[in-house]
């Protein structure tokens, strides 16, 4: 093998993804004037998106405020003022905590597919059946998925977190009674801030709705050809895109602190 | 007139394609045979612009292929129909689905006007009815006349069929012979066929190309395809692979 045709070390690997994910991005963005000839299918992909994620959301919302109100009872005889522990609760681990446990779980869900299906796409001769129907990939199979994500994942957040809000206080209140109805909503409006919440459960499942789906495109368009490939494309978007968020939530959690 | 000078293309340590030059005339069926595995597939992508070759040009009624920019080739693309060897229908889209998607992205038809082409075409590739399927509820020789229908829906100047028999039964064979053929007559499409079929060869084209490890071994009429030129293009395959 000529000294040309070595493989890369991981160091140098790292750097090519890196430069692949930004000409992937430069890409993207190219296509984004050509979206408005596939209103149709983001409006396809919304409903998709929130028919398969709202039940996942659904369910994780009412077991973390299930787990949220059964925490509280078994701290209760520790907590100075109840009412401060619902406000902890609420405010850190609903409203910060919880986008980033649901974008975890998209990222195998969302992520994965999205991946497998692009790099299926790729393997089948489909993506280069779209170029010569002068479809750009990108603009045919990934803006509409990122504008579903980005318009509807908050909208999965919002009603998720208040079945969290639901849950927790039924199992506060009313089944453990380790917290009053006044203290309960007390807690929930002290300490509550608007600008806080919009970044939570807006701003920021809309940034995890772009990266999950972008990212997933991203690494279903460069994988390798062969089930294995495909294999691989799923699982290594999932594993990325899950670090991926974990650090764009702290960096958000550094800014808004 | 489609041709090409000196084309290589190699994918890591092997080469498909290892100088070939042709010319292609303009509203004929030209068909390029040779062995599998010779680089027909290749040649055929580097034609269309789907591939980039390492060398050489693609000169497609004077212009370039090979140094035109990512806009350029979108714009190309649309005077060009392919059909992939292996059909490449999209599997989430039923076949009328599959056919429209290139007007309702391009086009400013009225659905009715795009649901009437749809339909014309699937009758001319013999499939009317079966619209609303998809793709995996086909057989194969079906879907690869849905991948004729669609390359052909677009009215394309230029039809780039990869195999286009290959893999199907004789009855579905002898369908997409007619089909091609209606296509090469009609003048106005330049068809080129790549193919390992000597008899498909032989009954459809105006113009052959013998290609053998990647490179052009003939080319002309179809007087071309003497014994002695099919025994040198085949010949060994089998002790050389």
């Amino acid at each position: 093998m000529r000294p040309e045709e070595s493989p890369p070390n991981k160091l140098e690997a790292f750097f090519l993804a890196l430069g692949g994910l930004a000409s992937q991005l430069v890409d993207f963005l190219r296509s984004l004037p050509e979206v408005r000839s596939y209103r149709w299918e983001a409006v396809r992909q919304c409903d998709t998106f929130l028919t398969e994620t709202l039940p996942i959301g659904l369910f994780t919302g009412f077991f973390a405020g299930v787990g949220a109100g059964m925490h509280g009872q078994n701290l209760s005889s520790l907590l100075f003022s109840h009412y401060s522990y619902v406000s902890i609760i609420t405010r850190f681990g609903i409203l910060e905590l919880f986008p980033l446990i649901l974008g975890l779980i998209l990222a195998g869900k969302v992520g994965a597919t999205v991946a497998a299906e692009v790099a299926s796409m790729k393997v089948n001769g489909q993506l280069d059946a779209l170029r010569t129907m002068s479809i750009r990939p990108a603009a045919y199979l990934g803006w509409p998925r990122v504008l579903a994500a980005v318009a509807m994942l908050p909208v999965v957040v919002v009603i998720s977190d208040m079945c969290a809000y639901l849950s927790s206080y039924l199992m506060s209140v009313h089944l453990f009674g380790w917290v009053s109805t006044p203290d309960f909503l007390r807690g929930l409006k002290s300490d509550f801030s608007v600008p806080f919440a919009f970044v939570h459960i807006v701003l920021k499942p809309a940034l995890f709705g772009f990266l999950i789906v972008f990212l997933g495109y991203f690494f279903g368009e460069r994988a390798s050809l062969g089930a294995k490939g495909v294999g691989r494309a799923s699982t290594t978007a999932a594993v990325a895109i899950s670090l991926v968020l974990v650090v764009v939530n702290y960096l958000i959690g550094v800014v808004t602190n | 007139m489609i041709a090409a000078r000196g084309l290589r293309k190699s994918f890591g340590r092997t080469t498909a394609l290892d100088g070939a030059s042709l010319a292609l005339p303009s509203g004929r069926v030209s068909v390029v045979l040779g062995p599998s595995g010779h680089g027909k597939t290749v040649l055929l992508k580097c034609l269309a612009g789907l591939l980039r070759p390492d060398a050489g040009c693609v000169d497609f009624d004077g212009r370039d292929v090979t140094d035109m920019g990512e806009r350029e080739l979108y714009s190309f693309w649309k005077r060009v129909g392919f059909v992939f060897q292996e059909s490449a229908l999209i599997d989430s889209l039923t076949v009328e689905e599959n056919l429209a998607l290139y007007w309702r992205v391009h086009g400013s038809l009225s659905r009715s006007a795009l649901r009437e082409k749809v339909a014309a075409v699937l009758d001319t590739v013999g499939l009317a009815g079966l619209g609303s399927g998809f793709p995996e509820e086909l057989s194969g020789g079906m879907k690869k006349r849905v991948a004729v229908a669609r390359a052909l829906i677009k009215e394309p100047a230029y039809l780039l069929c990869d195999e286009p028999t290959s893999g199907i039964d004789r009855r579905n064979a002898g369908i997409m012979k007619d089909l091609l053929r209606r296509c090469g007559r009609e003048g106005s499409t330049t068809l080129v066929v790549v193919t390992h079929d000597v008899q498909l060869a032989r009954e459809m084209a105006d113009h052959v190309v013998g290609l053998r490890k990647g490179r052009v071994l003939f080319e002309g009429g179809p007087a071309q395809l003497t014994e002695d030129r099919l025994d040198r293009l085949y010949e060994g395959v089998d002790n050389e692979r």
